[in-house]
């Protein structure tokens, strides 16, 4: 099956070379590009706009928090290295920093109050992303009395040195993590302690990463118009994929992973390298050789949908009357769920796939009734889910239509410059 | 005759096709909203939380003698060390 991108420009060639008053077609199609440039710019101020807002909107509500860490202070001083100096009367009395863990939902950020010595001696959550019924689990649990008065030196390594709460293990975990990097922050920068050096996270790599590689290796080679099996190759990668990163591992490529990114939660790679691996091959395939072979060759969701389409006889149905608004659907769905994302910076709240639903098993009510609506028109449509629905499709347009645009302004720039 | 029944068979699967993409749509939203809820209420919950998973106000002491029978008891004081 040709990707859409390639009817759509096939489309468009026939209207401009068409014979019927060739002048004005080349105008159409000069406006929609105009367009489509327009269309792209605000929607990278909106973004640019709604991450700043949620910046500022979430920033703003520290402050409290600071106080809830140290009730006894008479009066907090903010320093250069972003940690804050307590003073009680003129002596100061400690110190409250930051600190950062990854949970269960992504980042949880604490604030952290020391004495001079760095015993920790208060704890308030600034922000979490847990569900709230795991969170009030570790609160009902007295989580951050086990933390108190632990120094920068522990390890807060759960189970030896703090106790986990059991059904909460992500969250306590984070938590722990939150307090033991705050409090290390302060001896560092506030105390001018040494603080050791924690052991450097060793590189996961096992089968997921190891079949993402080869899996995209097979996409890259079979794309190859030249090569013989290309038919049989494409059902193996795609069962594969379904397979492997979709029932076993369930690790398809979701907009909650793209907008961590663009919210700035970098996990580190050592241990999430799986997810460097899948966002970095489709960038690298989309800007060097201008294929996807995620979407089309491995995407676990892609080719269930495919199987379904296989039992039903699903055709390719061209609306061309229609193809605009859907298009424009699809990518304003994509858009909204970025802006919730970064407004309310909480990377999972506005990831709408139903993938985790398929592979997984676990979703909502309305998400299994999503997922019977597309298995139902899988069976008679190609790939529903991917061209009316997927937040990822408008994703790929945009680098695709970046790297066109960067193209066309380094052209322009070479030529004035032999011209000149 | 048979034109106008593919036509008609056309038209009934492009209408199939738009109503389920805006069920799905419909569906989505749902979806979004109530997460945008649940963030909502998460967020005026978590202050009351934080205060109580946080560290719990000390208590400050009250003194219980004025200013002037601290100075009386330490004059008393300094009488009996001498």
């Amino acid at each position: 099956m040709k990707p859409e991108s390639i009817i759509e420009k096939s489309i468009l060639e026939k209207s401009v070379t068409g014979t019927k008053n060739p002048e004005k077609q080349e105008a159409k199609a000069a406006g929609s590009k105009k367009g489509e440039l327009v269309a792209w710019l605000v929607t990278v101020a909106l973004i640019i706009g709604t991450w700043v807002a949620g910046y500022y909107l979430e920033n703003s509500d520290i402050e409290p928090y600071l106080h809830q860490a140290m009730v006894t202070a008479d009066r907090i001083e903010k320093n250069s290295s972003g940690s804050y100096t307590v003073y009680n009367g003129d002596q100061v009395s400690g110190y409250i920093g930051l600190g950062e863990g990854t949970g269960y939902g992504g980042p949880m950020n604490l604030v952290v109050a020391t004495d001079l010595q760095c015993n920790i001696t208060g704890l308030a959550v600034v922000r979490h992303r847990e569900t709230p019924s795991w969170f009030k689990r570790v609160q009902e649990n007295d989580f951050s009395s086990h933390l108190i008065g632990k120094s920068y030196n522990d390890q807060f390594a759960l189970g030896s040195d703090v106790d986990g709460v059991s059904g909460a293990t992500y969250t306590s975990r984070g938590l722990a993590q939150a307090a033991s990097q705050g409090s290390r922050f302060l001896a560092e920068h506030n105390l001018g302690l040494s603080v050791p050096q924690k052991a450097p996270a060793g590189i996961q790599f096992g089968l997921p990463e190891g079949i993402l590689l080869a899996l995209f290796a097979v996409g890259l080679l079979g794309r190859s118009k030249k090569f013989r099996y290309r038919s049989q190759l494409r059902w193996f990668s795609m069962l594969t994929g379904m397979v492997v990163l979709g029932f076993l591992y369930t690790n398809p490529l979701t907009i909650s992973l793209i907008n961590k990114f663009v919210l700035g939660y970098w996990p580190d790679w050592h241990t999430h390298l799986y997810w460097y691996l899948l966002v970095g091959g489709i960038l690298f395939s989309l800007t060097a050789t201008s294929k996807n072979p995620y979407c089309e060759w491995f995407c676990p969701f892609g080719a269930a949908q495919e199987c379904f389409g296989t039992i039903g006889g699903a055709k390719n149905y061209q609306m061309p009357r229609y193809k605009s608004f859907f298009k424009w659907l699809q990518r304003g769905l994509a858009l909204m769920a970025i802006l919730i994302a970064l407004m309310y910076r909480n990377p999972g709240i506005s990831s709408y796939e139903i993938f985790g639903t398929l592979f997984d098993l676990k979703g909502t009510i309305p998400q299994f009734f999503l997922l019977g609506l597309v298995i139902l028109a899988a069976l008679f449509v190609h790939r529903p889910w991917c061209r009316y629905l997927c937040p990822l499709k408008p994703l790929e347009a945009f680098i695709r239509f970046c790297k066109i645009w960067m193209k066309k302004l380094w052209t322009s720039k070479k030529q004035d410059k032999a011209a000149a | 005759m048979d034109k106008q029944k593919t036509r008609q068979g056309s038209s009934v699967k492009e209408n199939l096709i738009i109503a389920f993409i805006l069920v799905s749509v419909l569906l989505v939203g749902i979806d979004l909203g109530k997460n945008v809820t649940n963030e909502i209420q998460v967020a005026s919950e978590q202050k009351k939380l934080s205060t109580e998973l946080g560290h719990k106000p000390k208590q400050v002491t009250q003194p219980t003698l004025s200013e002037e029978e601290m100075e009386r008891w330490a004059e008393r004081l300094e009488k009996y060390s001498e």
